[in-house]
């Protein structure tokens, strides 16, 4: 610390009250719409129904309800089991993706890729299902008549398959997702210092050294945030499955998300709707926490 | 940002120029997988009705009419378009000022309470807010059926505040101890040097917010009655998709459906190129160094 | 310091115009006179045309017809249901509310005591009297009527092109056994066009279903709740339908099949026939016509089971119009319900639109505008007709309708003979039945979808559903059903 910050107290509180000036329209706004709905919460332990209807407190009625129905559970285990495959094959994707990109040297190509990987960011789910439908149709979608071009079964109805459905997620949501996640990464690996990479090549190291040893570590922190952000967005997941789910795949596909709105809205079981949010909530801050740990210890770099 | 610039002269390696060759044709091989969607939809937009009745797929175009989109243009589209662009940029302008400001006070390691507000900011992360409290509080603050509801309840975006906490926590502290030194205030910095610096992560929020207003459906459908004041992407896709309820009177053909989407992103992807210079580019780096 | 000035000028008035800009909210209430209302309706309804200003000319025409204020919520159709769902549980519940699928959602409302029962209001109306009774005990909950059914009950049947069938010598009678279906459906050649087709809603089924007599819900039989699903009946149809499928008589993509794509289908000739409603004839001349592939249609009401029992897909009471409990006025509230659903000519403006802004009338032939049609205005008599009123409009119909549409009232007509079972399901009578309903009606379709499928064998796709509706505790459901006492 320089002697002459510590010595004016003032000029110190002015700086405080100055970065508090800063957050304080955000804060407002979390407040406003983010932390009083939260205190909708409570509605877990009561067996509401609508705000305007006469309602009692139930205590755990409802955690209960959720532990003896054969829907919760399944809706849990997918939740898991999606997120997982999610957190495995997509979050390395844009990482990747980025590192390709920037070892193009033709500037024109490398913005052409990043837009055309952009564009199905701006199909809305509802279109990214109907591409996917169509895509995969049995006997006339493109990928049935390459399987059929190479001897396989042309008569694979990916769409209504259990075991095909959750590949089908994975693989739409990459597809749509991949280019926006790339470009976080490209701002970051904007950042990596240049002149890192020539003292390298002075000393002899080759690409993957260069990986390893600059490229990575100056990317860590984004990774880290990225990591903790596709955390929370992967228990959202919402949208993309109750436009994409049929009935013969419901047992693999559906998903706390989709099963709380359902019962919510649709069932107008609020109470309980909210107690199986919470407990997504519950579930995805555990997720956080203990990947804040395997983080802390592989990469020495907290999640939080 | 190429590895190797120009200025060193050495040798490729064989195995790099194998590396270099083999990367350029995965992505265009990843290119064709996006692009033969993307070409299909273009063509499907603009071919004639009885080219795209039944379960038929384009590759090449077979016949061009603008039919689809000169009704798109003729079903009130510029004014949704209009007001969708107006709270679009207001929104997006206040939640770049909102995110960027918040971001740059949370990343002062000196911050008083800092531990406590990344908390909290981790906590709407991970705490979702369901659509019912939410429409309650919008409808407690007399928002619902305003134009305000179309972005206020939705100004912040987490995921992009802490994007732009961690990419300002990267710039070294001295840039700022000098600049305090030489009796800069807290917004001169923000305005004079981190700004400047930060430019790469801001194009890419700036852009992330922008599409996010722009293809906000859901949100608008719950906390707006009045068509009026619907938003673009409404109007769109009730066009697009009102011949598959079940008592739909219409017939809704693909090459409608496919203008009605490319109507819909147009406007994003004109922007695009122009956001997309800022953060594709290592240009901000000399600044970094000071 | 400009900085901190736009941050104060920006958040003070964020913060101001948002607590002061406060919506037109109304406490009128005054009887017979012009009170405002808040009608929620699909948007599909209003005038058909999607076009903000002309829904709101829609309204404000309905508005002085009745002499009331509407308040318009036009929401999309596909997010109806959950919208209702949001607007009611947050207690800005609207006034006049059109209930869709209501044999699925009408009992929550009226267990919740969210809309007011309107026995008294019908028995004072001449036209709401006039009803045929039937579809008043439909639902009829606790001995009360909640609802004014807004349509003739909804029937469903296989709509089959006289082009294929003469092409394929397939011979198409208004009754068939299933056994006979299968056979002439066979000689299409499945190759070239999709023999038979339906949209990907498994309730669909329901149509074979009949022609063994099963009925997939719970209902009453013999005095006694039963689970229609788990039954021999409803096992043999699923038999048959996978038969159909394996067979590739019945379109191997049914399950992704969007209602657009499907009557695109038909009326292209891509496929040679499709479940639809009842109304739909002029359509899908209209539309053949003018997509190249003219040709006749021709209904198949039902097929006939083994043991003689057979039935159109009787959705029933498909959409009504409800009261709001918490509605200031109700009594205007019904004088607005009863021109909704019986007075011809807010019938003929809501759907078809007002005149010279929705359409134009030539030599007494009226047409859409260039703008109505545009924003997706269709010029259909097929729903106007679906209403229980007779309904005359002061115009004439193109030439092609008025001569298809002669032969739609015969058939809807005729359809009346053949109708299948319909039942409500009884949530009032059971809490748990409540609680599990839409899971339950869930695992029905997901097990019927991968029987005919074949991602599962017919026994151990049972054996899940009997886990299953053990594990929520289905006999208790039934019990509690046949318990219920008034």
């Amino acid at each position: 610390m320089i002697a002459k910050r510590t010595t004016a107290f003032g000029l110190k509180m002015k700086h405080q009250a100055s970065l508090l000036i800063l957050l304080a329209p955000a804060m407002i706004w979390y407040i406003a719409f983010n932390f009083i709905p939260l205190i909708g919460n409570l509605a877990s332990f009561t067996n509401l129904k609508s705000v305007v209807l006469p309602w009692k407190i139930v205590g755990f009625d409802n955690f209960i309800r959720m532990y003896k129905s054969p829907d919760f559970w399944t809706a849990f285990w997918n939740t898991l089991i999606i997120s997982f495959f999610y957190i495995v094959f997509y979050f390395p994707m844009p990482i990747i993706l980025a590192l390709l990109m920037n070892e193009l040297k033709n500037r024109s190509f490398k913005r052409a890729v990043q837009t055309i990987v952009y564009i199905p960011y701006f199909f809305s789910w509802v279109v990214v299902g109907s591409i996917f439908i169509t895509l995969l149709a049995p006997n006339r979608g493109i990928v049935n008549i390459i399987i059929g071009f190479f001897g396989g079964p042309s008569d694979t109805y990916f769409m209504a398959s259990t075991q095909w459905f959750r590949p089908v997620l994975v693989m739409s949501y990459i597809w749509r997702q991949v280019g926006y996640g790339t470009v976080i990464y490209l701002a970051a690996l904007s950042t990596v210092d240049l002149e890192l990479y020539d003292a390298a090549k002075v000393d002899g190291a080759g690409y993957w050294l260069q990986l390893i040893h600059i490229t990575l570590p100056s990317i860590r922190n984004t990774i880290v945030t990225m990591l903790l952000l596709n955390l929370s967005a992967v228990m959202r997941i919402f949208d993309q499955i109750l436009v994409m789910q049929i009935p013969a795949v419901y047992s693999v596909s559906d998903v706390l998300r989709t099963y709380a709105f359902r019962e919510g809205l649709d069932n107008r079981a609020i109470g309980y709707a909210t107690a199986v949010s919470l407990l997504t909530s519950l579930l995805s801050c555990l997720l956080v926490l203990s990947m804040n740990k395997i983080s802390k210890a592989i990469f020495d770099e907290s999640v939080l | 940002m190429p590895l190797l610039p120009r200025s060193t002269k050495m040798r490729e390696t064989l195995s790099r120029r194998v590396f270099v060759i083999l990367n350029i044709v995965f992505l265009i091989v990843l290119c064709i997988v996006y692009i033969v969607p993307i070409w299909n939809v273009v063509i499907t937009s603009v071919a004639d009705d009885t080219d795209v009745q039944g379960n038929v797929y384009l590759l090449y175009p077979k016949s061009f009419t603008l039919k689809a989109y000169l009704r798109i243009l003729d079903g009130g589209y510029f004014k949704a378009f209009m007001l969708t662009l107006v709270t679009s940029v207001i929104g997006t302008v206040l939640s770049i000022v909102f995110t960027v400001a918040a971001g740059y006070s949370l990343s002062q390691k000196n911050l008083i309470g800092r531990r406590v507000f990344m908390l909290l900011i981790t906590i709407t992360l991970i705490f979702d807010v369901g659509i019912i409290p939410r429409y309650i509080v919008v409808s407690m603050y007399k928002m619902t059926n305003t134009y305000w509801a179309i972005f206020i309840p939705m100004l912040m975006s987490t995921f992009n505040l802490i994007i732009v906490r961690n990419y300002l926590s990267t710039v070294p502290e001295s840039l700022m101890e000098s600049a305090r030194i030489d009796g800069c205030s807290e917004f001169g910095i923000l305005l004079r040097i981190i700004i400047p610096v930060a430019i790469p992560i801001i194009a890419a929020v700036t852009l992330f917010y922008f599409v996010l207003y722009w293809n906000r459906y859901t949100e608008i459908v719950m906390f707006i009655n009045d068509q009026t004041k619907s938003t673009l992407q409404v109007l769109l896709r009730t066009l697009m998709f009102e011949g598959d309820s079940a008592d739909s009177r219409v017939q809704i053909f693909d090459n409608f459906k496919m203008a009605v989407m490319v109507m819909g992103m147009l406007p994003v992807l004109v922007l695009y190129p122009f956001i997309q210079r800022y953060f594709i580019s290592g240009l901000m780096l000399g600044s970094i160094k000071g | 310091m400009k900085l901190r000035k736009l941050f104060l000028v920006v958040l003070s008035v964020v913060l101001v115009a948002s607590l002061f800009n406060c919506g037109d909210e109304t406490s009128a209430i005054a009887s017979g006179a012009n009170v405002e209302l808040t009608l929620a309706q699909t948007d599909s309804w209003w005038g058909t045309a999607k076009d903000p200003e002309l829904q709101k000319a829609v309204a404000k025409a309905i508005g002085e017809k009745t002499n009331l204020t509407i308040k318009e919520m036009v929401i999309p159709n596909s997010q109806y249901k959950q919208k209702l769902g949001l607007l009611f549980s947050s207690g800005d519940n609207p006034d006049v509310v059109r209930v869709m699928q209501a044999m699925n959602y009408l009992p929550g409302f009226v267990v919740n005591g969210e809309i007011i029962a309107l026995d008294d209001y019908i028995a004072k109306s001449k036209a709401a009297s006039a009803v045929d009774p039937a579809y008043y005990d439909f639902l009829r909950i606790n001995g009360k009527v909640h609802y004014v059914p807004y349509q003739k009950p909804a029937q469903k049947f296989l709509w089959v092109r006289q082009d294929m069938a003469d092409k394929y010598k397939v011979s198409i009678k208004k009754e068939m056994g299933t056994e006979e279906f299968f056979n002439e459906m066979k000689k299409i050649n499945a190759a070239e066009v999709v023999p038979l087709t339906f949209p990907k809603f498994i309730d669909n089924l329901q149509y074979f279903y009949n022609a063994f007599g099963g009925y997939a819900n719970i209902y009453e039989k013999d005095g006694k709740h039963i689970d229609g699903f788990n039954t021999p009946e409803v096992k043999e149809a699923l038999v048959y339908i996978k038969k159909l499928y394996d067979a590739k008589i019945l379109d191997q993509e049914f399950v992704t099949n969007e209602n657009n794509k499907m009557r695109e289908n038909l009326f292209t000739g891509k496929t040679a026939a499709a479940i639809d409603y009842y109304n739909r004839y002029s359509y899908y001349m209209s539309n053949a016509e003018s997509s190249g592939n003219a040709s006749e249609f021709i209904p198949m009401y039902t097929l006939v089971g083994p043991k003689g029992t057979k039935g159109t897909l009787n959705e029933a009471i498909q959409d009504a119009w409800v009261i709001s409990a918490s509605c200031k006025n109700p009594d205007r509230a019904f004088d607005l319900v009863q021109a909704l659903a019986f007075d011809p000519e807010v019938l003929t403006i809501s759907q078809i639109g007002v005149k010279d802004l929705h359409y134009t009338i030539e030599n007494g032939v009226a047409g859409s505008t260039e703008k109505a049609k545009a924003t997706g205005a269709s010029f259909n008599p097929g729903y106007l007709f679906a209403a229980n009123v007779d309904v005359k409009v002061p115009f004439k119909w193109d030439d092609a309708t008025e001569k298809s549409f002669a032969k739609q009232l015969a058939v809807a007509k005729e359809v009346e003979a053949f109708k299948g079972p319909a039942y409500a399901i009884p949530v009032w009578k059971s809490d748990k039945l409540a609680e599990v309903n839409l899971s339950v009606k869930k695992k029905r379709e997901e097990i019927a979808s991968k029987i005919v499928l074949g991602t599962t064998s017919l026994e151990a796709g049972m054996k899940e559903y009997e886990e299953y509706w053990n594990s929520i505790e289905g006999p208790a459901i039934l019990e509690q059903c046949n318990s219920y006492k008034n």
